[in-house]
């Protein structure tokens, strides 16, 4: 558990749902590197299984695992409840979602990723914080 | 008794990896579990100890490192790898994400940083250097290099351009939408795409950043 001594406790959490493990760890790595606190998951039903464990403390959720199973990983998430801010990461084109998600199309930097993320953090804390 | 972190290293030169096992093993939680001097052997090494980390060095004679890499992917798929090289080529870079490496380090780095770097692997992340970071991209295919010389402006499409200059000079979404015949939802998105890859987030520095470009008059 994050404690505040070392002022982890303050950071606020991203969820990486992503199929690769590599990329996963790659931008896990990034934005552990902008100061936030960030859980990794492989599939769509760890994603909703630890949102739904801890959703007051995720800040905010990245998904790729690819077109289909994206979409409707996070039509899941709403269903549960979540209506925290979303990155989708879509492959070629745009895909229906909900207002709170946004979308990120491959081919895309690292950086991009990095300033995405920090751009849905800023706005959810605009908002006001989590729902 | 064993330590957290086991570790193989694959070197050509002795000298190399002794300092690097001798440094390693004087640390409280890595250990290494064999030293070998190509990559034939690091596969061996890796089948037998099936260490969390392996430091394979990329100029070693004999089966290219890389290839020995797919193989240990695949047959010891938890094991991450750290390239150790003399030389920071754009080409081995690439061949190392290509082959999902977990790590680029080249030999002028202190040991502390190959520890560091251990570590870090150990526990799910990657180190690469920041020059690398910044440049790398995702696509379907994995993790690859960009072209660092692109910049910023570059990476926007023309369309993506053109609303940046009509937002520059101030126009409405609304304005921007009628003038290219799009719909004002078309247009927010392409405002958003750019705002995210430009990495900025309010009208008056982009607009800032446009002129700055060249691409709106002051």
């Amino acid at each position: 558990m994050p404690s505040d001594a070392d002022g982890s406790a303050e950071r606020k959490t991203v969820v990486l749902a992503f199929q690769s493990r590599h990329i996963r760890e790659i931008l896990a790595t990034a934005l552990a590197g902008d100061g936030l606190s960030v859980v990794q998951v492989g599939t769509a039903e760890d994603l909703i299984q630890r949102v739904r464990a801890s959703s007051s403390r995720v800040h905010g959720v990245v998904v790729d695992l690819g077109q289909t199973l994206g979409a409707s990983s996070i039509a899941d998430l709403r269903q549960s409840g979540w209506l925290g801010p979303v990155l989708l990461v879509s492959e070629g084109h745009a895909v229906e979602t909900d207002p709170c998600t946004r979308q990120l199309q491959k081919p895309y930097a690292v950086t991009t990723l990095c300033g995405a993320v920090r751009t849905m953090m800023s706005e959810q804390a605009d908002f006001g914080g989590m729902p | 008794m064993s330590k957290p972190i086991g570790v193989v290293l694959a070197d050509d030169h002795t000298m190399v990896r002794g300092a690097l096992a001798a440094w390693l093993n004087a640390t409280d939680d890595i250990g290494v579990l064999g030293d070998v001097t190509n990559a034939e052997e690091a596969i061996e090494a890796c089948l037998k100890h099936e260490p969390h980390v392996l430091v394979l060095d990329i100029d070693m004679p004999g089966l290219s490192c890389f290839d020995a890499a797919r193989t240990i992917r695949a047959r010891c798929p938890l094991t991450r790898i750290i390239f150790l090289s003399a030389f920071f080529h754009d080409r081995y870079i690439q061949e190392a994400l290509a082959v999902e490496a977990s790590g680029y380090l080249t030999k002028g780095e202190p040991p502390q940083t190959v520890e560091a770097a251990i570590r870090v692997a150990a526990g799910g992340g990657v180190c690469f250097s920041e020059q690398v970071q910044t440049r790398m991209v995702i696509g379907q295919e994995g993790a690859r290099l960009g072209d660092g010389t692109k910049t910023r402006v570059e990476t926007l499409t023309p369309r993506e351009l053109e609303i940046l200059r009509y937002l520059a000079r101030g126009m409405s979404k609304k304005e921007i939408a009628q003038t290219m015949s799009l719909s004002v939802k078309t247009v927010d998105n392409h405002c958003t795409n750019l705002m995210m890859k430009l990495d900025i987030h309010d009208r008056v520095e982009l607009a800032r950043f446009a002129i700055r470009e060249g691409l709106a008059e002051p």
